[in-house]
Formats: C-alpha cells, sequence, structure tokens
C-alpha cells in the first residue's frame, strides 16, 4: 500500500510539471495582455513599458517559465500582477471559504442522496422510488444559480433566517460563519445530491440483484446487514468515484455561486485572474487545482481497498 | 458631575445607548478620574475593567482636546478601533453600500479601476475634487491660485489634517506624493498627466506650490483624478491610509471592504456613520434581494430593465441623473469602408438613436451627439444628423459602395453592446451593410482589437475626465495615445494643442465648442447616447446625494434604523 502510495505521488509530480507547462504556455496563447488591460483608459506607452519590465514580461518564454518555476519550488507563488499582493496569501484567504463551501456542499448532497438512492432502489418501482426519482429530475434540471435566487427569495426576504449573501469567518463568528454557509451550500448541494441519488439507486439496483445478496438473504441475515452491510459498501465504488470528481469541479466550479452570494471562494479568483490575463495568478490557481484534483483522485483510489478488500494495489 | 457634556454622556449611558467603556473613555477624556468615573457607571470591582484598561490609557493624553469639543467623537468610538470590534455602540451607525465591482487592488498612486477610484476618494482625498455639479472644488487644499500664466499654482491645504494613523498630513507629505506620482521608476498610471510639472515644493507648513514648463488647463481636473493623498511612510495597496472622512480598516477579499469613522477628520461633527461596510455584490438581482432585505442600504446601478417598476413600487429612492459615460460607434478612419467621411455620415443618417437608446437601456439616458450631458459646462448645441434613408444611400452611392457590403463588426462582451449591435444591424441592413457581429471578451477585444485599431466599425463606452482635454485629446489628436479611429485632422490638432495651454476659461470654450462641431461633422466616433446614473437608497438614508461621475460620498448620509 505504502509503496503504491509513493509511487503514485512520483506520479502527481510528473502530472504537475505537465499541467504548469501547459497552463504557463496557454494562459499566453489567448490573446489579451495584462499590462494594457490593467492601465485601461489610462493608457500610457512610456507606463506600459515600465510595467512590463517590472513584471519580466520582456524575457524569452523559456525563461520566464524556468524561472516561475525556480520559485515555485522555493515555495514562492510570486505576486499577482493586478493586485500586487502575494499570491500565496491571495490563494491562502480563499482557500477555506471555498472548502468550507466544497465541504457543506457535499456533505448535504451525500447526506440527502445516498439515503434517498439507497431507498429508491430498495422500494424500486413503488411510490417512494417515483417520489425519489422525481425530485432527483428536477434537482438535476434546476440551473443553480436560479436555485440560487430562489433560495435567496425564501429564506433571506421572506422567512428572514439567512443573510441574502456575504461571509463571515469562522473564526471571528462561527455562528454567522454558518448562516451565511447554508444558502449557497443547498444551492449547490441538491443538485449533487440529485445526481449521487440516481447513481447510488442505480448501482443499488444492480447489487440488490447479485447472487451473494440472495445467498446472504438465504442465510438469514437481517435486511438491516443485507442492505447496509453488503449492498451498500458494494455500491459506494461508483458513488464515491462520482463524489471525488464533483468535490474536485466543487473547489473550482462554484464560480456562479460564489459571485451570486459574494462568497470569496478560489473560482472567483481564476475567474479573476484570467479575465485580467494576470498570469502569474492564473499559473498558480491552476497548479494549485490540479494538486487538489490529483490528490484527491488519490483518495478516491485509496478509499477503493476498504469498500472492496479485493483490490489491493499491490 | 461637571460640564453639560458629561452630564450628556452619563443620561445616555444611563439609559443603555452607549457601552460602559465607551462612556468610561467618554468621561475620562472629559476630565473625571478613573475612579469616579468607575463609580459612576457602577463598578466596584476594579478587577471588572481589566480589559479596559487600555483603552482609557490609550485615549487619555491623545484625545482629550478633540474630546472636550466634540462629544460624538467621545460616544461613538474611542481611539483604537480593533479594541471595540466587539463592543459596537447601540447608537453606531452603520452604512451598508452594495457595489458591482471589487477593484484589484488600493494602490493610492495607481487607482486604475474605477472601483478603486470611487473607495480612494472616500478615505484619500486629494487636493481638489470633483463636486456634485461637475465643478472643481476645494478638498483637502481649501484655496488655490495660479498666475496670469498658469505656470505657477499655489495650493493652501486645511488646518488640522490628520492621516488615518494619526500623523499629521503637512505640505511635506504632500509633495512626498507628487513627488512619487511624477517619479518615472514609480509605474504610476499618473506620472504622464505631470509631464509639464517641472517642480513640486512645500513653501510652508501650509503651501504647495507647483511651477509648470508650459501653461496646462487641465491641472486642476488632473489633480481630481484619483490623485488620491497618502502617507508616503505607510504606503500600502490594500488598506491604504489617507485624511479622508472614514478610514479602511480591513479588506475581505471577495466580499467587503470595511471603513470606520475617522476621529480626527477635519469637517466638525462629520461622518455621521461610525462605519461603512462596503460590500461587493456583482449580481444586480443579489443586490436588489438584499435592499428589500435591508442588508444594504444603498445600491449601485439599478438594473435598467426594471426602474419603471421600481419606482412605482416605491420601496427605496430612486432618482436618475445625467452622467459621464457615453457610448458610441467608432470607425477606423485610416482603412477600409469607413475611411471615407461620406460613408460615416451614411451610418449617421441611417441609424435610429432612440430605438438604440431604448433597446440598450431601456431609455433610462439621453441620446446626444458629443460627449457632454447639457448640464456640462463644455455642452455645445450641434444639430444631430437626421434619420433619412435616402440621404444615406445617396452618399454611400457617392462613395461607390451603392451596391452595399458585408462587414464583422467586433463588439466588447459587456452589456448592452450586443443589443446596440443588434440595432444597428437592422438599421444598416436596410442600407445595403450587412453586418456580422462578433462579441469578443473585454480582455482581448480592449488590448488585442480596439487599441490596435483591428476594426472598422465597433460600439464603445468610455466614462469621460471632467477637462474635455482629458476626454479630447488622447483620441482625437493625431498622436494621442487612445486614438484608436486613427483619426488626423490638422486643426483639429492645432485646436487640441491650443486648448491645453489656455488659461481663458471663455477662450477655452470657445476651442472645445468647435472641436465638437469638428468631431460631429468629421464622425471618428458616432456617440449614441449618455446613460443616466442610477442608484437606489432606502428610504431611512438621509443626506445620500448622487454623483453625476457615480462616486460615492457617505460622510453626510445618516442611516435611521
Amino acid at each position: 500500500m505504502l509503496r503504491y502510495i509513493i509511487r503514485r505521488l512520483i506520479q502527481a509530480v510528473g502530472v504537475l510539471i505537465l499541467v504548469s507547462i501547459l497552463v504557463f504556455f496557454l494562459v499566453r496563447l489567448i490573446p489579451g495582455d495584462p499590462i494594457r488591460l490593467l492601465l485601461g483608459e489610462d493608457l500610457s506607452p512610456t507606463v506600459e513599458q515600465q510595467l512590463i519590465q517590472k513584471w519580466g514580461l520582456d524575457a524569452p518564454l523559456y525563461e520566464q517559465y524556468f524561472l516561475w518555476m525556480f520559485n515555485i519550488v522555493q515555495g514562492d507563488f510570486g505576486q499577482s500582477i493586478r493586485t500586487q499582493e502575494q499570491i500565496a496569501s491571495l490563494i491562502g484567504s480563499r482557500i477555506l471559504p471555498t472548502m468550507m463551501l466544497s465541504a457543506g456542499a457535499m456533505l448535504i448532497a451525500v447526506c440527502v442522496g445516498i439515503p434517498a438512492g439507497v431507498v429508491a432502489a430498495y422500494k424500486a418501482k413503488t411510490g417512494w422510488d417515483h417520489i425519489a426519482m422525481f425530485f432527483a429530475l428536477i434537482g438535476l434540471c434546476v440551473p443553480h444559480f436560479w436555485l440560487a435566487l430562489l433560495l435567496m427569495l425564501a429564506f433571506s426576504l421572506n422567512l428572514g433566517w439567512f443573510p441574502v449573501s456575504g461571509y463571515t469567518s469562522p473564526f471571528v463568528d462561527p455562528v454567522g460563519a454558518l448562516r451565511h454557509l447554508i444558502l449557497p451550500c443547498l444551492a449547490l448541494g441538491i443538485g449533487l445530491a440529485a445526481s449521487i441519488s440516481r447513481m447510488t439507486r442505480s448501482t443499488m439496483l444492480d447489487v440488490l440483484s447479485q447472487d451473494y445478496i440472495r445467498t446472504a438473504r438465504a442465510k438469514g441475515l437481517s435486511e438491516r446487514v443485507t442492505v447496509f452491510g453488503h449492498a451498500l459498501k458494494n455500491a459506494m465504488l461508483p458513488t464515491i468515484t462520482v463524489i471525488g470528481l464533483q468535490l474536485g469541479f466543487l473547489l473550482g466550479g462554484a464560480v456562479v455561486i460564489e459571485e451570486l452570494f459574494s462568497y470569496p471562494g478560489i473560482g472567483q479568483l481564476l475567474i479573476f485572474a484570467i479575465s485580467n490575463r494576470d498570469y502569474p495568478l492564473v499559473q498558480s490557481v491552476v497548479l494549485v487545482f490540479a494538486s487538489v484534483f490529483v490528490m484527491i483522485n488519490l483518495l478516491v483510489d485509496i478509499s477503493y481497498a476498504y469498500f472492496d478488500p479485493r483490490i489491493r494495489y499491490e | 458631575m461637571s460640564g453639560p457634556k458629561l452630564q450628556r454622556l452619563f443620561e445616555r449611558y444611563q439609559q443603555g445607548k452607549i457601552s460602559r467603556r465607551t462612556f468610561l473613555n467618554g468621561a475620562m477624556a472629559l476630565g473625571m478620574t478613573a475612579t469616579t468615573a468607575m463609580l459612576l457607571a457602577g463598578c466596584d470591582d476594579p478587577d471588572d475593567l481589566d480589559a479596559d484598561d487600555d483603552d482609557i490609557a490609550a485615549v487619555e493624553p491623545d484625545d482629550e482636546d478633540d474630546a472636550v469639543d466634540d462629544d460624538d467623537e467621545v460616544e461613538d468610538e474611542p481611539d483604537d478601533p480593533d479594541d471595540v470590534d466587539d463592543e459596537v455602540d447601540d447608537d453606531a451607525m452603520v452604512i451598508n453600500l452594495g457595489v458591482a465591482e471589487e477593484p484589484p487592488d488600493l494602490d493610492p498612486h495607481n487607482l486604475t479601476a474605477a472601483a478603486a477610484g470611487l473607495i480612494g476618494f472616500v478615505a484619500m482625498p486629494g487636493l481638489v475634487w470633483l463636486d456634485f455639479d461637475l465643478g472643481l472644488s476645494p478638498m483637502i487644499a481649501e484655496d488655490w491660485e495660479s498666475d496670469d500664466e498658469g505656470l505657477v499654482w499655489t495650493f493652501t491645504l486645511r488646518e488640522n489634517l490628520v492621516f488615518h494613523n494619526g500623523k499629521p498630513c503637512d505640505a511635506n507629505e504632500v509633495v512626498r506624493n507628487f513627488e512619487n506620482i511624477m517619479d518615472p521608476e514609480s509605474g504610476s498610471m499618473l506620472t504622464p498627466d505631470f509631464e509639464q510639472v517641472e517642480s513640486v515644493e512645500a513653501i510652508d507648513d501650509r503651501t504647495i506650490e507647483f511651477r509648470l514648463s508650459e501653461p496646462f488647463a487641465p491641472f486642476l481636473a488632473v489633480l481630481s483624478h484619483r490623485c488620491a493623498i497618502t502617507d508616503m511612510d505607510d504606503y500600502d495597496t490594500t488598506t491604504p491610509v489617507g485624511c479622508g472622512p472614514f478610514k479602511i480598516v480591513s479588506w475581505d477579499r471577495g466580499s467587503q471592504v470595511t471603513l470606520e469613522r475617522h476621529d480626527e477628520y477635519w469637517e466638525d461633527d462629520l461622518p455621521h456613520a461610525a462605519r461603512v461596510n462596503w460590500r461587493f455584490l456583482p449580481d444586480a438581482d443579489v443586490r436588489l434581494t438584499s435592499m428589500r432585505a435591508e442588508e444594504i442600504d444603498i445600491t449601485y446601478s439599478v438594473p435598467d430593465h426594471m426602474l419603471e417598476d421600481l419606482m412605482e413600487a416605491g420601496d427605496f429612492e430612486i432618482n436618475p441623473i445625467s452622467g459621464l459615460t457615453h457610448q458610441y460607434l467608432a470607425f477606423n478612419c485610416s482603412e477600409g469602408h469607413f475611411a471615407d467621411v461620406r460613408m460615416r455620415k451614411a451610418v449617421a443618417h441611417a441609424i435610429d438613436k432612440e430605438a438604440i437608446l431604448e433597446a440598450a437601456l431601456w431609455g433610462n439616458g439621453q441620446i446626444s451627439n458629443i460627449p457632454h450631458p447639457p448640464e456640462s459646462p463644455w455642452y455645445v448645441e450641434i444639430p444631430d444628423y437626421e434619420r433619412d434613408l435616402d440621404r444615406a444611400r445617396e452618399l454611400m452611392e457617392e462613395a461607390g459602395y451603392g451596391d452595399g457590403f458585408s462587414l464583422d463588426m467586433p463588439i466588447p462582451d459587456w452589456t448592452p453592446s450586443s443589443e446596440v449591435a443588434e440595432i444597428v444591424q437592422a438599421d444598416l441592413a436596410e442600407i445595403g451593410i450587412d453586418l456580422r457581429i462578433v462579441q469578443t471578451e473585454w480582455a482581448t477585444y480592449w488590448p488585442d482589437i480596439y487599441l490596435q485599431s483591428d476594426f472598422e466599425f465597433t460600439f464603445m463606452g468610455y466614462s469621460a475626465r471632467v477637462d474635455p482635454d482629458q476626454t479630447f485629446y488622447p483620441r482625437y489628436h493625431s498622436e494621442g495615445v487612445h486614438n484608436a479611429t486613427v483619426y488626423e485632422n490638422e486643426e483639429l490638432d492645432e485646436l487640441l494643442e491650443r486648448g491645453r495651454v489656455t488659461i481663458d476659461e471663455d477662450e477655452r470654450k470657445e476651442i472645445y465648442d468647435r472641436v465638437q462641431e469638428i468631431l460631429v461633422d468629421e464622425l471618428p466616433w458616432l456617440w449614441l447616447y449618455i446613460p443616466n446614473v442610477t442608484m437606489g437608497w432606502a428610504n431611512y438614508v438621509e443626506g445620500f446625494q448622487q454623483h453625476p461621475a457615480y462616486h460615492v460620498y457617505l460622510k453626510d448620509v445618516r442611516v435611521e434604523s
């Protein structure tokens, strides 16, 4: 197991180097110019020249790349062109809100999605199944930004339970942080719950018709142990894969929700970086995303061994 | 108990309007001993006060004079805001402002983003400001004069100017700011505006003298344009200090900037509010929902399509006023079909500006053929091209394009460019011009298409600077840095050069009247309309005034809850 993990980690470094090369050159291939965007209407050739030199954008590309990598290896992400702040602190301040948002949304999705899927499969083709799948279908169809606006209208404006938007740090005010977190988590989590419940239902249906479930029932195991101990555990593999992938997307893909709730997540930061062609910032954020993705995939793979002991990775 | 101020303070404390800590701070600042104050406040156990000791010590030496002058300050906030964060007074007034855009940074001498400028104006005012009537009024300079040739400008600073960090702001400090702005190494966007300035010197503590190499009429206007004065020893690009009525306390990126009252602001009894939450809410619907939920008190730009309903509903105050931005069609004057002025005029005769305004802004603006609204001192009445398709076809015929042609029209990705482009497309189809609209992301459009003049015909917008030189010179002088339409006209060049160095107001007005006549006649740009400034504020907000350049000034604002 340990050897497997080490091998995967070494592979991960390779992936990250590849990502770094790709993002470095791709972001420069898109048309646009960070300095001219920065200066906007106050453009002047002398200032422009100065800023190009200041940010080293006049050096040959390979030189810029190696300098960037050289600094990254030493833990120095450099400075953002647009905000002039240290990129490490820009990303650092966004990581926690994003993780809370993703974790909260995923928690809602798992807590709702998996039980709903199990019930739907166990009571397949009954009213329970239809109700669960009806809501799942709605959950899948409703765009999350629209859902977000509805949630705001219902829970903030009419009921006044939660603030419309904004963010509070959990270190300053844990209750306030939670109140700010619930609506965006719901807006993101409901759609996810729908896809997780459908996934769980279909794999559960498959597993429940397997011979070993019949055997389990035949030897007199209780329904509870049969369904949760044997069937669910085996049905979890594909669901876990979906959860892992979705978690990866959530970390960077919640931009719309972040914007709507003016929630300072990292997706917002990436959009900001791209639309300003803030090269160093784009590169660093993408690299961080890639690392998180690689790590989540690794964790998903390791969790397989728990759910399916036949997988041993040796 | 001595003195009416102390009496009032005590009453407010008894009524529970101010906290014990605030009462103690205030009482001590008014000269009462710590023991008496504590007895009054009803703490018999001195240990009770452990947490407050620092505040008391901090208030006593520095704030005594101010406190006696003005008890409001004492009541609402002691010396250090950090110490009272967890104990805000009951009557502490908080303004929640919802704006659309978050600035990338708050670099005092590089407030390149409009969103940064807004916060800059509140926290780090410059020598002069662009007032609500588009005039230039005293800000941290209370007075100024220039010699007859406009070569020597002398500014007198207000008395008692103090930075948010407690350091006095004197002439030397202001001079250091301008030295940095003028230093080509600083990379400040303002540097080119000060090319004419030869030297800047502090004559005494409150007097600053600029010497110019040649007369430069827009000098005052330049000083009002995001030209922030900060403490050069404390130069910071996220929470910079200035002398404004509110100081920037913190910036939660992606969420809000928090400002608090500057106790040593130069105007007595101002600002009213103790705190401003400057919130970034990019989505207009969310801003409106937040207004209705009373989470924000003042909102930036109300969506035009909802304007009528909102004004009818009367949930909050909305009162559109003329603005400074303007939107236009631009032609490439050196290449392609529109290098011939007759073709530009054909377009002018073919389009329906009223329909465009309706489509773009639901009518919330005014059509225009120059960049100045009638309220502006630089407005001049020039007859506009009438919609006349026959005349348009004739002009096309004369220019040799009688059979029509097809053309790409690149436009930026912000609203309402596609709405405008579609109406223009329909209008021009009637005279045989077949437009293909190509919408491009701003980050590509601005540097690679617009600034490179990589278009024959396009739609753009611009927020005008207050001085016509700043609006016209960079865009229409043949050497101008923004001359994206590649327009060249010797008479215009000569006028623009003369406009810069002419100090006499009337003479300048004549020059720019002529400039605008030429531009309307020659049409490098075809101005369409001037959008209104449309903010919304709650009924319980008092003292708020909209600014034609969308600046937000909050010192006079009261929020009654």
